[in-house]
């Protein structure tokens, strides 16, 4: 699920409902890689034969039309 | 013809259709629902009879044709037991609340989906429609009792007991969640950019600024690390490998919290024999054929056990050392498929 627009906020109360490791979510601010660049970047992995099949017609991740 | 239970993102899932595709060999998946998916229950006729004086069962399935559709076996590799297979939009008047009416039906419809599933268990099949999670705790107790070693580990809601073992442990310990990481979320700031919400095991060397009250957690020792193992349990074989985690700052705590574009060296590993043969002892125990496993070397040369993952990534491992275990995978369903046609026939 993603949500939009508002402020992110981790801000988890101290509750004796609230396990201990969730006061430690972590967050980190990203750009999205646009998907043509996605496939570029992985199309540069698939030269190096560090990943071997990432675009054959039966994988459902890409799809070429 | 195999079933496959996954995600629809799924890289070793997707590596495995590979390979049953080379080998020619049809399958079906339910990868949840999506539009693009080629396979979900609601395109098929499911009948089940048991009971009566004969106490004759069985399973009868269908395609939208009404050509019989045999489905075994089966690799549980990720079954959303989350998504509501069965229902789908529809347009709903009426004063009976629309919440109570979608709680009555996910609640059948969960009753026909675990149902189904443990018909389906009942024939040769890979990984395990009910277990998705195991319980942490009770995975560590049974470890060490089957000759595993374990980090020194507390439970407590208690912040006392929590200082005590802190003290006892020089200062450094872990807290890790009880069940499974939070699920993660992306929350957009813009079109552009987004905050990406995860949870990575925490080194604590201080509890100074920490919470006073907590409902029961999981902490354990901090164990000064040689490397980690990450070992693939499939079809009662180890594929292992040391994972050089203490390379990188940023996975010295948990590999899991490795940059993008900055590779962990992996290379293939043999554990010892004893430590297999643990292994084997408790997954049968477990009533598991797969499971991804996670171990520590420590700098003292101890093994500590950490967890099982019964529906793990295995992807790195098999990529990284040539285990090839996207290619078992398919020939395990082929040949079961195989096997189980020559000894009875048709299923559906």
């Amino acid at each position: 699920m993603k949500t939009k627009n508002k402020k992110p906020q981790v801000s988890i109360p101290e509750n004796e409902a609230i396990s201990f490791d969730l006061h430690y979510i972590t967050s980190v601010q990203k750009k999205e890689i646009p998907r043509e660049d996605f496939k570029v970047e992985m199309n540069r992995y698939y030269g190096k034969g560090m990943i071997m099949d990432f675009y054959k017609n039966n994988s459902n991740i890409f799809h070429d039309e | 013809m195999p079933l496959i239970f996954s995600q629809e993102i799924d890289f070793p899932t997707n590596r495995v259709f590979d390979w049953l595709s080379f080998y020619d060999a049809d399958y079906q998946k339910y990868t949840g629902l999506n539009l693009e998916d080629d396979f979900t229950f609601n395109d098929k006729k499911i009948t089940i009879s048991l009971g009566g004086l004969s106490k004759k069962k069985s399973i009868k399935i269908k395609d939208k044709n009404l050509d019989p559709v045999n489905l075994f076996p089966v690799w549980f590799r990720r079954p959303n037991k989350v998504s509501n297979p069965f229902t789908g939009d529809f347009e709903y008047e009426s004063t009976y609340p629309r919440n109570l009416f979608n709680y009555a039906l996910k609640q059948r419809n969960t009753i026909f989906w675990d149902y189904l599933g443990y018909k389906l268990e009942s024939n040769n099949h890979l990984g395990s429609f009910k277990t998705t999670g195991l319980n942490k705790p009770i995975i560590l107790e049974l470890a060490q009792q089957f000759g595993l070693t374990i980090p020194s580990t507390l439970i407590t809601n208690s912040k006392d007991d929590l200082k005590l073992f802190f003290e006892t442990n020089n200062n450094r310990i872990i807290t890790k969640s009880i069940e499974e990481i939070i699920i993660d979320h992306k929350h957009y700031i813009n079109d552009e950019e987004y905050h990406h919400f995860y949870q990575i095991t925490n080194l604590l060397e201080s509890l100074d600024n920490t919470p006073s009250k907590f409902a029961p957690s999981l902490f354990q020792e901090y164990i000064d690390k040689e490397y980690e193992i990450r070992t693939v349990f499939f079809n009662d074989k180890c594929y292992s490998a040391a994972v050089f985690t203490q390379i990188n700052e940023n996975t010295k705590v948990d590999m899991r919290n490795r940059m993008a574009n900055h590779f962990t060296r992996y290379m293939p590993y043999k554990l010892d024999a004893k430590i297999e043969a643990s292994i084997l002892k408790l997954m049968n125990h477990l009533e598991l054929n797969f499971g991804v496993i996670d171990f520590i070397k420590s700098i003292d040369d101890q093994y500590y056990f950490l967890e099982i993952n019964p529906v793990g990534q295995y992807g790195d491992v098999s990529l990284y050392c040539n285990y090839g275990i996207h290619k078992k995978i398919a020939e395990f369903l082929i040949k079961n498929e195989n096997k189980k046609q020559k000894t009875s026939g048709k299923h559906s």
